[in-house]
């Protein structure tokens, strides 16, 4: 928000809540009326920083500078002592004070609510114009004196600033404190506001103020040593332009190197682990740990799939050899004649090269291999001789393969 | 700061300060908020002392920077050899360049940590200044900003992309005009006010006609 549009809000504000400032106003103690219908109206004056909220008191009172405005439209004709001269205002204030206390003793109610109301606005005000005043330094503080850009003018307005808090600094000096306190010592009302507000005021001015001059000293000293090296750049410039050839000591070459100068060069980064040497097995060791710690990296896997679509794969054909086919002619041909085939008459539809036991072997592993449902068609005998000695051995010299 | 990033910060700053950079809160901001904590500060330190080398800081107290423990061997005094003749053959240029700035910006204060330099605000003043244009040719002619360029346009751009290769400058982004100067700065004023008290610069000097020419834009 551009600090137009925040002045115009300002005083729209006031405008909106016109009656409710005229109110606090007129009531002498410039405290707003604060109920539930005006609640809102008082945060935004609050947050607008038209009105203040006091927190010994608790009420969120009038700005003092909403008040001076108004006093001076209206032309109003108060007991307002404060003025841009704190000393005459804390002598306004104890003169009040006085007053206050002598209607109080002479039991003049109206004079002493009246004097009251007075002497707590002076106070309000005195404490308003010392924040404001502190403000006003912090401000230009933070804005670094932007608004100007030269740094001549940036170390003058530093300079004035830090005159201006020592000044304000010295005029707190001035207000008695002790004398204050006892000013506020016989009353509840004056003791609100000379032991607690004003004290607490002051002290907060003194610490604010105290860092501005710790904070102004900071930059003055930065800004004289931007300027400093403002005139370096232009004294060497001025050098260089008369002294072409100018040339600086070889400041090296001396026994002692200045600091300044001692500037390492760039190293390069590398290097080799000395396995050998047992005063780095610790670091080593700890190298190590810390490897074991670092968990393997996960692989990656894929998965290649596997199709399982019977469907689309073509009918095999098991092409069978020669000799398979000649065995199996064996058996077509028994079924076909319908009668018994010797196994070594047979051997001459075998293909060449194979022997005749391998036939006859393979004959019987033919019958032996097939399905319940195809041997069911043939029998196997064996022709031989059971052996003359172990009896219980029968030698079989041929086989014969008959149709069931 | 977890264990792992103190100790990934502290060997990145270690690489950093090993390859002569200088860590500032500009170039750099996370590595000088860990230098700036004396702790991190210490063991940085300690661990530099273990290779020859320890950690400083410009007087400003706005760069940190690595310089040798000890400077008792000849290898050592080599190397610092050639880095003081690098850093005072840069001298001449730099002080004419920040010259040049302060008379196109207007301003009585040369470019120091944090500030931000416009190109295009320096190419305006110097379509204004033929001066100027004449004091960018001359440093443009020959050392560390040396080019064939001859646009002033062209030569200011070279000069800025040499101070950003040399870690004065930070570019904002890959095209941007604008700049942002670094802590490195501070030291190179440190060796100026060195020799400045040394060998008594601007004693007896006055100000050419020209550069009073250049001064009064």
């Amino acid at each position: 928000m551009s600090a137009n549009d925040a002045g115009i809000k300002v005083l729209k504000a006031l405008g909106k809540h016109a009656d409710l400032i005229m109110v606090a106003y007129d009531s002498n103690q410039n405290i707003l009326l604060e109920t539930s219908v005006t609640a809102n109206a008082v945060d935004e004056l609050l947050r607008l920083r038209i009105a203040l909220r006091d927190d010994n008191i608790g009420d969120a009172r009038l700005n003092s500078s909403i008040k001076l405005l108004l006093d001076q439209s209206l032309k109003t004709n108060r007991l307002r002592m404060v003025n841009a001269d704190i000393a005459t205002a804390v002598e306004g204030v104890l003169l009040l004070a006085e007053q206050y206390k002598q209607a109080k003793r002479g039991a003049f109610e109206h004079d002493r609510l009246q004097y009251l109301h007075a002497l707590q606005d002076n106070v309000h005000e005195l404490c308003d114009s010392l924040l404001e005043q502190t403000r006003g330094i912090w401000r230009q503080i933070d804005s670094n004196f932007n608004t100007v850009a030269l740094l001549s003018g940036k170390i003058a307005l530093n300079k004035s600033a830090l005159s201006n808090v020592e000044r304000t600094l010295k005029t707190l000096d001035l207000i008695d404190l002790s004398e204050m306190y006892q000013a506020g010592s016989s009353d509840r009302a004056l003791r609100q506001l000379f032991h607690l507000h004003l004290p607490r005021t002051i002290e907060l001015c003194r610490q604010d103020l105290g860092d501005a001059i710790h904070r102004l000293n900071k930059m003055l000293f930065k800004l004289n040593r931007l300027a400093a090296r403002g005139r370096l750049v232009q004294q060497f410039r001025n050098h260089w332009d008369i002294n072409r050839s100018f040339e600086p000591a070889d400041y090296i070459a001396g026994s002692e190197v200045p600091t300044v100068f001692n500037l390492a060069s760039a190293m390069p980064i590398g290097g080799f682990a000395d396995i050998h040497n047992p005063s780095q097995e610790l670091s080593f060791s700890e190298m190590l740990t810390g490897l074991r710690k670092e968990r393997p990296a996960l692989e990656q896997q894929s998965v290649t799939r596997i199709s399982t679509d019977i469907a689309d794969q073509a009918p095999l054909e098991i092409k069978l050899s020669k000799f398979k086919m000649a065995v199996r002619d064996v058996f077509f041909n028994c079924l076909k004649d319908n009668k018994p085939i010797s196994g070594l008459e047979s051997y001459q539809g075998a293909p060449e090269g194979i022997d005749v036991e391998i036939w006859l072997y393979a004959l019987m592993a033919e019958y032996n291999a097939m399905d319940e449902d195809s041997r069911k068609y043939f029998s196997l005998e064996f022709e031989g001789e059971f052996d003359q000695t172990f009896s219980a051995n029968f030698k079989a010299e041929n086989i014969i393969l008959c149709p069931n | 700061m977890t264990q792992i990033n103190q100790s990934h910060e502290f060997s990145r700053i270690i690489e950093s300060l090993l390859a002569q950079n200088f860590i500032c809160q500009y170039a750099d901001p996370p590595a000088f908020e860990y230098l700036s904590k004396e702790t991190y500060y210490r063991h940085v330190d300690e661990f530099l002392q273990k290779i020859g080398r320890c950690l400083r800081q410009t007087d400003d107290q706005g760069a940190y920077y690595c310089a040798y423990l000890y400077i008792d061997s000849q290898s050592t005094r080599k190397q610092l050899s050639q880095q003081f003749r690098q850093t005072i053959n840069i001298l001449e240029p730099m002080v004419r360049w920040l010259s040049l700035c302060m008379s196109a910006t207007q301003r009585d204060a040369p470019i120091s940590a944090g500030e931000v330099i416009r190109q295009g605000e320096i190419l305006s003043a110097l379509e204004n200044a033929p001066a100027l244009v004449d004091d960018l040719a001359l440093i443009t002619r020959s050392g560390v900003f040396a080019t064939k360029k001859d646009r002033p346009n062209d030569q200011l751009s070279h000069v800025l992309m040499c101070l950003c290769e040399q870690g004065y400058l930070l570019r904002s982004g890959p095209s941007s005009s604008i700049y942002t100067a670094t802590g490195k700065w501070s030291y190179l004023f440190e060796v100026l006010e060195f020799i400045h008290t040394h060998e008594e610069i601007g004693v007896d000097d006055e100000p050419s006609g020209e550069h009073q020419e250049a001064l009064s834009l």
